[in-house]
């Protein structure tokens, strides 16, 4: 359970605990009429309030959107085999490519991004390259790696993969400074 | 989900074979396979696993039709292997561990790789 649901529920089931505090309250006629009164008193002509109403307003549409929205489906690679098919996670495919991109020493931080088009496999990658090297020369050993393995690996074509180095591993900088 | 997997008619009566034991023949006959590391089971068998129940149905589902059952496997392979090789070797397995033992057609074997383990290229990599 992601921690936004977690805190959703929890102030729903605190929302819930006064409703049913109030409302058993009042069946067993427990003296607190005045207290009531006095709160909506309280409440009763002042504007900031309509801020607080706002913001049970959204997490009821909230609530409420979440509830109707359908799951993605987990995203996979599917292959058609004779005794069923195969499908190949795109979480596993990412574990892949950042272990088989690593095998390529100048680079640091690998992301990895992947997407299904017709043509096969599009790949993005980000990532940190080590100073004093030359980037076009890592990168394309880089899209070698990486195609060649998870083609090896999953017998699916991979189509492009796109990376970018988005600056330079900076611990070495510091220490050449 | 109903519990029985198939119905065997017999002159003496029938015999049902639970879900579960299917489950357990399949994703004990994949687990043998080389190159699987682990089950990938969801959130119910990780706690069935935390709470020391060795779980061999572990991300596996057995969907039964009247003599036929569908299986599906979540598994994690091991870093280094040929993904589909693995998953056809699972299928035959599978298929003719479940069909030998209980009797029932296996229609489909389904294999989801959900993860890449790489326990065993760590150690490797330290005795290089």
């Amino acid at each position: 359970m992601r921690i936004q649901e977690r805190l959703s529920l929890i102030l729903l089931a605190l929302i819930f605990t006064a409703c049913a505090a109030v409302l058993g309250g009042a069946a067993l006629s427990l003296p607190f009429q005045e207290a009531l009164r006095t709160s909506i008193g309280t409440v009763y002509g002042r504007l900031e309030f309509t801020l607080l109403a706002v913001l049970l307003l959204a997490v009821a549409v909230y609530f409420l959107l979440s509830a109707i929205r359908v799951s993605e489906p987990v995203q996979s690679i599917t292959q058609i085999a004779a005794l069923g098919e195969i499908r190949i996670s795109f979480k596993a495919v990412e574990s892949l490519v950042t272990r088989a991109a690593y095998k390529v020493r100048d680079i640091r931080d690998i992301k990895v991004r992947i997407r299904q088009m017709e043509h096969g496999l599009v790949i993005f990658l980000q990532a940190l390259a080590m100073p004093d090297r030359n980037i076009p020369q890592v990168t394309a050993e880089l899209q070698e790696v990486v195609k060649e393995y998870v083609e090896n690996a999953t017998s699916s074509r991979v189509a492009e993969v796109r990376v970018l180095i988005d600056n330079i591993a900076g611990d070495v900088v510091k220490v050449n400074r | 989900m109903s519990l029985q997997a198939g119905d065997i008619p017999t002159e003496l009566g029938n015999i049902k074979i639970a879900e579960e034991v299917v489950a357990i023949i399949a994703g004990l006959a994949a687990a043998e396979i080389e190159g699987v590391t682990g089950m990938s089971g969801g959130i119910a068998g990780g706690i069935a696993e935390m709470l020391g129940r060795k779980s061999f149905s572990k991300g596996v589902k057995v969907e039964a039709g009247e003599s036929q059952v569908v299986i599906d496997i979540s598994i994690i392979v091991k870093y280094g292997v040929r993904i589909p090789d693995v998953a056809w070797k699972i299928q035959e397995k599978c298929k003719q561990a479940v069909e030998s033992m209980t009797g029932l057609e296996v229609k489909k074997v389904n294999v989801n790789v959900q993860g890449v383990s790489f326990d065993n290229v760590k150690t490797e990599a330290a005795e290089e």
